[in-house]
């Protein structure tokens, strides 16, 4: 064997691909040839390190985007040629619109005579949840006037209509009212909560030692430290009342308000979880932990085995208050993103949407916001849970910065508010979504939408 | 360098089941072998901005033509010479018309990102820094024969050459690696030697 003919089957001989007459050949050959011996000895050290150097895998955000945009692309076929209504008489039109009237006077009347139902359960538990003395599973209901225990990592809990509420670590809390009037007491811990718009007679608030807050639909979070008490507005606004019952403040969305007679002012507001500042070692633990949860979810959700996915994103012990690592926040924002994805995996899908849900916070990237918010709006939209959907396609679509999911958004909107009767919305989504891509693939069904309606395509 | 043939049994199945209609199956499928796909489209093209959207081109296109896949080569060996394909068709036409993925966000990244350690980041690096030096044709069949390790003849029915072709361009390839490791010592280390290969 030459030196150029070893050289062409120089990496068969190292994989062993080569026959034994022709490996034979090769040994001679390399016995003899000192140059030919250091280059193969040379690649076989190198190869390795070559073939082990593999780009990282996509992360799973990555990966829902593209099966996202892969269904979107195989089903993508001509739209349906839809009969074009050319004549309404104005007759119909008159009466469809009494008919209408009648129907909003009528749901109006309903809505606001019927009486309330006082509900608060457990959505998810990444500790425990007691009260009075008896541990709450998820998807049970929560005592009112009880005090309620949360240890571990926290906890979700429903109370009243529309409004989710986030125990960050332990807290003690007190669920004093829960039908049109919603009020929470909280002796100790955090919570962030999530409150739909109220309703006329409707209310929302927080009891805290040194105040309360009341909202009318928003998102925010309170919580003790340093001996007094925090508010932090992420949306909307909120009324924060001192001790006496007065109006401190109204607080408004990136603002925190302090409602103690001692603010800490050296320290700046906290930005998602105030808590006392870990140092940076216990930081990069928190992270080696984090990374570790992360991959052992991911591992889970690739073999397709949601309770241990959800197991292993249960991120006890896991948080990052105060901690300045990026890193360190970009891994819990993925975890709880897996977190999301897993409790998907495992058919919890309630679960699913306010995990998903929970990662629309400050802190978190404006893709992740976006991804997270889109895919609880299509969970919502398959639990049928219409007007959350739309609402959850509107937020991802106004997210900024974050522009990948935008087309989808619109089309979230325009479909899902469709199937809900939406038509205003439906055909405002169409018009945006026709302005922004004109040549998209959403857009055939949006000029059919708008033909059906009457209205002239842009 | 042996394939890892255990997930073809499964994706045998899933293959039958999304013939079948079941769009399960096409997720399943994609879940299985997307990391894959993603670590050859990146060894075959490079850090681009284009990833993401090469890979879901590479899936669009192997799913719409799954009617015509007949099992005589290895799924994953199928969706290889759709990959190169593609990205073939890329280099041509860079503008893709599939819906653009963020790149504002921090976790999707085109170069390897934190979750690397530093050294692997460097190793990856280092090989990009390799690869980039090769022709498309050379680098097509180094890293579906060398990195990727299927036989020649797999190689050669992937890119569509002749056996002899594949030969010679691997080893056109191997030596002008060579030819860049002795100048630049960075690039040099890879290979850990005292003489550079």
């Amino acid at each position: 064997m030459s030196c150029a003919e070893l050289g062409k089957s120089l990496f068969d001989l190292i994989d062993g691909r080569l026959s034994g007459p022709q490996e034979l050949r090769a040994h001679d050959h390399l016995q003899g040839c000192a140059a030919c011996s250091e280059r193969v000895a040379a690649w076989r050290r190198a190869l390795p390190g070559l073939r082990q150097a593999e780009p990282p895998a996509p992360d799973f955000m990555t990966i829902r985007r593209m099966e996202l945009a892969i269904t979107r692309e195989l089903s993508r076929a001509p739209a349906p040629r839809l009969p074009v209504r050319r004549w309404r008489p104005l007759w119909a039109a008159g009466l469809a619109l009494a008919a209408a009237a009648v129907v909003l006077v009528a749901a109006r009347a309903h809505f606001s005579a019927r009486p309330p139902v006082a509900m608060a359960r457990v959505e998810t538990v990444f500790g425990t949840v007691t009260a009075a003395g008896r541990p709450v599973r998820a998807g049970e209901p929560l005592p009112v006037g009880q005090v309620v225990a949360v240890t571990g990592t926290g906890a979700s809990l429903a109370i009243g209509r529309a409004a989710t509420v986030r125990v960050s670590g332990s807290a003690l809390l007190t669920i004093e009212e829960a039908d049109a009037a919603v009020r929470l007491r909280l002796e100790t811990g955090e919570l962030e909560a999530q409150v739909e718009p109220r309703r006329s007679g409707e209310q929302f608030a927080v009891v805290l030692k040194q105040g309360r807050v009341e909202v009318r639909g928003t998102r925010f979070a309170v919580g003790y430290r340093d001996g007094g008490s925090w508010l932090r507005v992420d949306e909307g606004k909120v009324a924060a009342f001192d001790a006496g019952g007065r109006l401190a403040r109204l607080v408004a969305p990136g603002e925190t308000h302090w409602l103690s007679p001692v603010t800490p002012a050296a320290e700046p507001p906290p930005s998602e979880a105030p808590a006392p500042t870990p140092r940076a070692d216990s930081c990069k633990e928190l992270q080696r932990s984090c990374l570790s949860a992360v991959a052992r979810t991911r591992a889970a959700i690739r073999a397709s085995d949601g309770p241990r996915a959800v197991a292993a994103s249960a991120a006890e012990g896991i948080a990052v208050g105060g901690c300045g690592i990026d890193d360190a926040r970009q891994c819990l924002d993925e975890l709880q993103y897996l977190r999301a994805e897993a409790l998907r995996l495992a058919g919890r899908l309630p679960a699913a949407v306010l995990a998903y849900r929970a990662l629309d916070r400050a802190s978190a990237s404006a893709a992740t916001r976006q991804n997270a918010l889109f895919a609880a709006a299509e969970l919502e939209r398959r639990l049928g849970q219409r007007e959350r959907a739309v609402r959850d396609y509107q937020r991802a679509l106004a997210v900024k910065g974050a522009t990948g999911l935008r087309e989808e958004a619109m089309l979230g909107i325009m479909e899902t508010a469709e199937e809900a009767g939406d038509t205003r919305t439906a055909l405002a989504a169409a018009r945006q979504y026709l302005a922004s891509y004109p040549a998209g693939h959403g857009a055939g069904r949006a000029r059919a939408l708008l033909r059906r309606e009457g209205v002239v395509s842009p | 360098m042996e394939h890892d043939r255990t997930p073809e049994l499964e994706t045998s199945a899933l293959i039958e089941r999304a013939r079948g209609g079941e769009s399960a199956a096409y997720q399943a499928l994609f879940r299985l072998h997307v990391a894959r796909v993603h670590r050859l489209v990146y060894r075959l093209a490079g850090p681009s901005p284009d990833l993401d959207d090469l890979v879901q081109t590479v899936f669009v296109e192997g799913f719409r033509s799954l009617p015509a896949f007949r099992g005589e080569a290895l799924f994953s060996t199928w969706l290889g010479r759709i990959a190169v394909r593609v990205i073939w068709k890329h280099r041509r036409r860079p503008a893709l018309r599939l819906v653009p993925l963020d790149s504002a966000g921090p976790i999707r990244r085109d170069t390897p990102g934190p979750e690397l350690g530093l050294d692997a980041r460097r190793r990856v690096a280092q090989v990009d820094a390799l690869l980039a030096v090769l022709s498309p044709k050379r680098r097509s069949a180094f890293v579906l024969h060398v990195l990727e390790g299927h036989p020649v003849e797999e190689v050669a029915a992937m890119l569509g050459a002749s056996v002899s072709a594949v030969k010679v361009r691997i080893h056109d390839a191997r030596r002008e690696i060579e030819r860049r490791a002795r100048r630049d010592p960075v690039l040099g280390a890879l290979f850990e030697s005292e003489g550079k290969p």
